[in-house]
């Protein structure tokens, strides 16, 4: 099942063509992972079990104004065996306004090179697995 | 032609795991862009012709590391009726002159009428613009 953020946008999110622009929803989809990261590493620190982002892609449908707040919903989409994908939704005013998806590699910090996922963070993401985002 | 700029990591965009972070990559694509936006958009020519960016996707291939020599090329990649793709690489110089490419980003932008709220198709100004950094692909000589 996903889970959900609600982020309030702020002025520094906006650019000069009047709406938010297109970097904040990045940051913003990195928040809305927060909360699968800290049930996998408690402290955030990773070690030696975490991952790395091999990809991202955003796709924007409707443009987001600074006055109202966005929920921001998350999930895993690809659960592979190394690699696994999250889908993040971002919607206004209950419109949905742009998908984002990151594939991340498990990678241990410590002999700094991709490894199988723990099991431990496997059950994390099979926690919040849901449907594959078609778009 | 090929829009080439230098890009100089700072502190503030690494993280705690000791290395770029990737949310500073895409920055540096954005900021990488600024020159073809300035040629797309000169002073004179505001609303009501707009272009909206539909899609970014970037693949993180390397590592990189805060004292890295970086150069990130954009070029128009695609150009369609009423939208165009921009490909940019961000290219690593490492200590023995070699290079390697370390991430690739491709942007998709639509136009849009804001008298309207619709897209339309490309006008002179833009095409002309856009097939100036046209390119096959940049150079690719990694050894």
């Amino acid at each position: 099942m996903y889970f959900t953020t609600t982020v309030t946008p702020q002025i520094a999110d906006t650019d000069m063509q009047g709406h938010i622009n297109f970097l904040a929803y990045s940051l913003w989809f990195d928040r809305a992972r927060t909360q699968l990261y800290k049930e996998i590493s408690p402290n955030l620190d990773f070690r030696p079990h975490g991952m790395v982002v091999l990809k991202t892609e955003i796709t924007f449908l409707k443009e987001v104004y600074v006055q109202y707040d966005v929920e921001l919903r998350a999930w895993v989409s690809v659960l592979g065996n190394k690699s696994f994908e999250m889908t993040q939704e971002c919607r206004q005013n209950g419109e949905l306004c742009a998908v984002g998806k990151t594939i991340f590699c498990a990678f241990n910090f410590e002999d700094h090179k991709s490894e199988p996922l723990q099991d431990s963070f496997r059950a994390v993401l099979e926690k919040y697995q849901w449907r594959e985002q078609v778009m | 032609m090929i829009a080439k700029m230098t890009i100089h990591p700072q502190v503030a965009d690494t993280d705690l795991f000791g290395a770029i972070d990737y949310l500073a990559v895409t920055r540096w694509f954005d900021r990488a862009r600024t020159p073809i936006y300035q040629e797309l958009f000169p002073r004179f020519q505001l609303k009501p012709h707009g272009l909206v960016v539909v899609k970014v996707t970037v693949d993180y291939l390397e590592e990189m590391r805060v004292d890295d020599r970086l150069e990130a090329r954009s070029w128009t990649s695609r150009i369609g009726n009423k939208s165009f793709d921009i490909t940019q690489e961000l290219w690593r110089t490492r200590e023995d002159g070699g290079e390697e490419k370390c991430a690739v980003s491709v942007s998709i932008f639509s136009t849009i009428n804001f008298n309207y709220h619709k897209s339309e198709p490309l006008n002179e100004h833009f095409l002309n613009v856009l097939r100036k950094y046209s390119e096959a692909r940049s150079d690719d000589n990694a050894t």
